[in-house]
Order: structure tokens, then sequence, then C-alpha cells
């Protein structure tokens, strides 16, 4: 089974203790959980600064290609930054998806500068991860408007586990619209029920390594009530799609 | 090296957890507000995904317990335990003073006498304080037996400040007999939780939540493995992600076993 971290990071959080910052420990600790790929921004591109942040991932992506995937992180804040930047990103840093934060950032998705995001990833057919896609309706239109993009919504979309998920019918509508796993909380029998409301075939595995544990993230997948073949597709094959990168 | 978890093939270095050794420390019965259809609330149930997990025992509170009467929920916990001796009864318990549970002597009495030898207090939950004037009595008397009191602040997030670390260094200062026992901290707590541990050799971390990478490691090396406790917070939440956690840490194996297990059972043990 090929194991694809679709939602990490790199470098210190200043929320908490972040115990392995460099490319080396990290790998170190993929190895151990089996972890092939980790796909990753910098929590300091999610901060305050996203140029250094994005010069930190691809110093590591340069090292290690094998191992990182870099997104490239933009500040809708600063928005006469963001074309530059991303072109800067995709074409000399060699990144290979578009990683958002409206939390961190404190900027509606449904704002202006991330219209900038949204060509971009167009024009260059790219996936972009967000930490939160506001309301189903905004994904809804604008997986119809940007078809050729990958659209990632992160942390689940906040699923308490037991109501009826509310993008449930944007994925699975919207061939172009994933949810990975990344959530601290992790509630008994959930993924089996998020299975059974939108299939395998969309749904990513991440861990926000290294703030949280590899193998605990692991955890609600290997000891999940699944298939063999759902596990494979959720541990690596659907992001390896998403990435246009071969299975 | 590719092994096998007993579930899927793949690469990766996971410790094989030696037959018996899971004390899962966190463990609920009964229906709570947000139980799911499906999720194991009875002790037949309980010990069925035990058995799918590779978990031996479990140390058991009520839902009840916190979400309606500690003492209803106390005796629905017994009833529930009957006939079932790989499950492990832990009492709720609270402050006497409104007269909702008996006496500090009587509760610690009556609880021995029913075969439990831990409890949980939910102090958010049940809304009263950890201060002298409120709980002393009752830990007083914790601290003449040892009991291992488990202190659940009602956790939902890692970054949520829910914990009274201060009255948790107090107790822990007062009553140096009393394992102390912190449940589903997260990551967010680590700040918190390093100046507690170095301080007070009382103090116990259960893992359920604490999901830190590389976390069990470090705290293994800086403050020992008996501080932390194995437990999954089933049947609210999934047991994959600890049993995962230890398996992979880079731990000893004496270490692992001390965890997943042992140190647990050490503390039930010395209950007087």
């Amino acid at each position: 089974m090929r194991i694809i971290d679709c939602h990490a990071h790199f470098g210190e959080f200043s929320r908490t203790l972040v115990l392995q910052r460099d490319a080396e420990t990290m790998i170190s600790a993929m190895d151990r959980a089996g972890v092939e790929k980790l796909c990753v921004s910098s929590f300091l591109s999610i901060g305050p600064e996203c140029k250094t942040g994005n010069d930190m991932v691809a110093s590591a992506v340069r090292k290690y290609p094998n191992r990182f995937i870099g997104y490239g992180v933009v500040n809708p804040n600063r928005p006469q930054e963001i074309n530059g930047e991303l072109k800067r990103c995709f074409d000399e840093l060699g990144m290979s998806a578009i990683k958002i934060h409206p939390a961190f950032h404190q900027y509606p998705i449904s704002g202006s500068a991330y219209r900038q995001v949204f060509e971009f990833a167009a024009a260059r057919k790219l996936p972009i991860l967000s930490h939160e896609w506001g309301t189903p309706q905004f994904l809804w239109d604008l997986s119809a408007e940007f078809p050729v993009v990958r659209f990632i919504i992160a942390h689940v979309g906040f699923w308490n586990g037991r109501d009826d998920f509310a993008y449930r019918e944007v994925l699975r509508q919207r061939q172009n619209v994933f949810v990975d796993l990344v959530y601290s909380n992790i509630y008994y029998n959930a993924l089996e029920r998020l299975i059974g409301m939108i299939g395998a075939e969309q749904i990513l595995w991440g861990s926000d390594f290294p703030l949280h544990d590899l193998p605990y993230q692991l955890g609600r997948l290997l000891y999940a009530n699944l298939t063999d073949d759902q596990k494979r597709k959720i541990a690596g094959e659907n992001m390896l799609r998403v990435l246009d990168l071969e299975a | 090296m590719t092994r096998k978890t007993g579930l899927l093939e793949f690469k990766g270095s996971p410790k094989q957890m030696p037959h018996g050794s899971l004390f899962d420390a966190n463990c609920r019965l009964g229906n709570s507000e947000f139980s799911i259809s499906g999720a194991p609330t009875t002790g037949t149930e309980l010990i069925a995904e035990m058995d799918r997990l590779g978990i031996y025992e479990a140390l058991v509170h009520h839902a009840w317990a916190s979400g309606y009467s500690p003492m209803l929920g106390n005796r629905m916990l017994l009833e529930e335990l009957d006939g079932h001796s790989r499950l492990h009864g832990c009492w709720a318990a609270m402050p006497h003073h409104t007269q909702e549970i008996d006496s500090p002597k009587e509760f610690v009495e009556t609880m021995l006498v029913s075969s439990v030898r831990a409890v949980r207090l939910w102090p958010t939950v049940h809304r009263y304080s950890l201060a002298d004037w409120s709980i002393d009595g009752l830990f007083g008397e914790f601290n003449l037996h040892r009991i291992p009191v488990f202190l659940d602040f009602n956790r939902a997030h890692w970054a949520e400040n829910v914990t009274d670390y201060d009255q948790v260094a107090r107790l822990c200062r007062t009553f140096p007999d009393v394992p102390v026992i912190l449940v589903r901290e997260g990551i967010g707590s680590t700040r918190f939780l390093y100046p507690l541990l170095g301080r007070f050799s009382n103090l116990h971390l259960e893992i359920s939540y604490y999901q830190a990478s590389g976390g069990l490691a470090d705290i293994c090396r800086k403050f020992g493995a008996r501080r932390l406790l194995f437990g999954t917070g089933m049947s609210e939440y999934a047991g994959g992600p600890a049993i995962a956690m230890l398996q992979y840490s880079e731990i000893s194996e004496e270490e692992c076993c001390r965890i997943a297990g042992d140190n647990l059972r050490e503390l039930l043990a010395e209950v007087k």
C-alpha cells in the first residue's frame, strides 16, 4: 500500500511544541510509519510570511524530491503579491499544488483576493487545499466554474461524525472535489459512515504532521472496517490521481 | 521492510503488542447525548470491539455518570460490568457538600467493596471547583487509599484552554499518594504538561488524544514511561489511532508494555 500524506506541514508552530522540525527528522518518522510522500506547506507560510515559508518547503523538495511535495501558499491580505508569488512557486520553486488558510489569515474564502488564486489554479490545472471552503453552495459554484481545478476540503469539513456532512452533495456531484481526513478528533466509525455517504474515491488521507503523529492519524484508516481496496485508495492512490502522478 | 499489521500489508516498523498487554484506561459504556447507532454501549459490545482491535482489558465508566447522575451512573456501571471480568469499573465522583454523593469516607468504602478501584471527575461538566474548600475532603480520602483519579475537563479540541492546571498542580502537591491522570489532553497542552510532569511524580497522562508527533518518545525520555497510560476514548472515539501511535512510537519494548497496560495495572494494584 502506498501512503501519500495530502496535508502536512513544515517547520515550527507558535501555538505548541513541534518536535520534528527538519526534513531529515521528518523522513525518519515517515520511514517508521511507512509513509512514502508528504505534501507539505510551511507553518510560516500559513502564518506571518509566505515567501520565506515557501522557500523552506522548496528547499526540502529540492533535497528530497521523492519524499516531499510542495504546496505554495499566498496571503490574501497582500493581494498585490499573490500572482507574483504563485508564479515564483510554480515556475521557480517546483511546487505542485496550492494551500490556502482563510482562518489563520483571517480572510474570507469568498473574498476577492482568492479569485486570483482560483484563476491561477485553473490556468495551471492545479489542486487547491483549503483549511475551509465556506458554505457548500460556495464550493458547489466554484467547482463548476473551475472544473479543471481539484478542490480539497481539509479536516473532513469539520464534520462531527454524526450529522449528514454538509458537503455530501458537492462531493457526490463534483468529481473535482475531494475531502481530507486530517482531524484531531477521530470519532467512532466516522470514516465508515463517510464512505457510506460519498464512497472512497474522493477521500484523501492526511495527518497535519509534524503537528500530529503520523501513526495516530493512520490508525483511523488501518483499523477501520473497510476493504483493502478502499484503504489503498484513501491511503495514497486517490492523492496520486489528484496530483496527476501514477498510482 | 513490509510487515503485516493484521489489517493490511504496508511498509513500516510497528511493534507487535504482546497478547493481553493492552489495557484501555479510557472507555465508556451506556448511551451519551452523542452516541451513534452501532457504537458499543454494552459490556458485550465493547468486548467485541476490543477483541477486533486486540485490546484485552478496559477501565470503564458509565455515560450517565457524566451526563445525568453520578450515583445512578455508578450503579448502572456495576450492573453492566456483571459477568465481564475484562472490564474494570471507574466511578464518577464529585464533592459531597450538596449530598448528591455520600460522604468521602462512605463513598470510598462503598466503591472498594464494589471492587471499583479508580474514580473519574468532570469538574467542568458537573460545575464545581477543584479548590481546597471544595474538593480536599474527597481527595484526602483518595490519598489514604491511593485511589487513581482521572481528571476529565471535557476537552473538545486541542486548542481549548479548559484544564485548570493550577489546581492540578495544587492537588498533586497536596495529595502525593493520589495518582492523578489527565484525560484527553491534546497537542496544545504540551507547554503546560512538561513543567507539571517534571515537578510531580504522581501526575500521569492518558494518551487517547495526545497525538504530538514524537510526543510519547519525548515524554518517555524526559519523564519516564511510567507517566503514560494507554487509552482510546471509545465509544465516542475510534480505538485504532492510539493503538497505532503506541505501536509505531520510537520507544523500547519495555516502555511500550508499561504504557500499554502495566502502568495502569500497577496503579490499580496499589489501591489500599
